[in-house]
């Protein structure tokens, strides 16, 4: 919120730090976790359902993006798929609950 | 049904400004990594967790941590840095 005169106005945070001379400090997280083996259109329609209000695309190199949070696959074999996903700080909540469920959601299946 | 999973569009903190690397290294020591093996790049400072297979990757406006999986400890890191940061 920032004050001229009588005025108040609700601004980005990110265009007032610009503002105010402040650099914001981003902060990224990479992450990796091994799921069973599945196509990514799969993975896609699993993620869809588990969050319906963001959008769920899947990208042209074959990545998934969830909101902003990317889903990458960084190895495959015959039993299982090694994903790599990414997020900004501002999307923590998102990329932390999204790593969690592929960890324990998806992960869970490959014990047998 | 698994009903979704509800998330806030916005971080709780906005961080902003730069860090030095001896200022991570001491706070990480404080929460128990001593571990850690610094490098200097082009660009900035590599920590490098070396049980953990963890990097940090420090640049001028930027960080990113690279962990292998290991959700507790990318909190821990996570709110390591924050703190390290000034903040609103």
């Amino acid at each position: 919120v920032t004050i001229s005169g009588e005025k108040m106005h609700l601004e980005d945070a990110s265009k007032t730090m610009q503002q105010l001379g402040m650099t914001e400090h981003e902060i990224r997280f990479t992450s990796t976790v091994t799921i069973p083996s599945m196509s990514m259109e799969v993975v896609q329609k699993k993620l869809k359902r588990r969050f319906p209000h963001q959008s769920v695309q899947l990208t042209s190199d074959g990545s998934i993006l969830v909101g902003s949070v990317l889903v990458k696959v960084a190895g495959e074999s015959e039993e299982s798929l090694d994903l790599l996903v990414s997020w900004p700080y501002q999307e923590e909540d998102l990329g932390s609950s999204l790593f969690t469920i592929l960890q324990h959601g998806f992960a869970s299946h490959t014990e047998t | 049904d698994d009903g979704g999973v509800s998330e806030t569009a916005h971080p709780k903190q906005y961080v902003y400004g730069n860090l030095e690397v001896e200022e991570l290294v001491q706070a990480l020591a404080k929460n128990g990594i001593t571990d850690v093996k610094v490098e200097d790049t082009a660009s900035g400072h590599i920590i490098h967790l070396q049980t953990e297979d963890t990097i940090i990757q420090l640049e001028e406006g930027s960080t990113h941590i690279f962990c292998e999986g290991n959700e507790p400890l990318r909190r821990k890191l996570r709110d390591t840095l924050i703190a390290c940061l000034p903040s609103f």
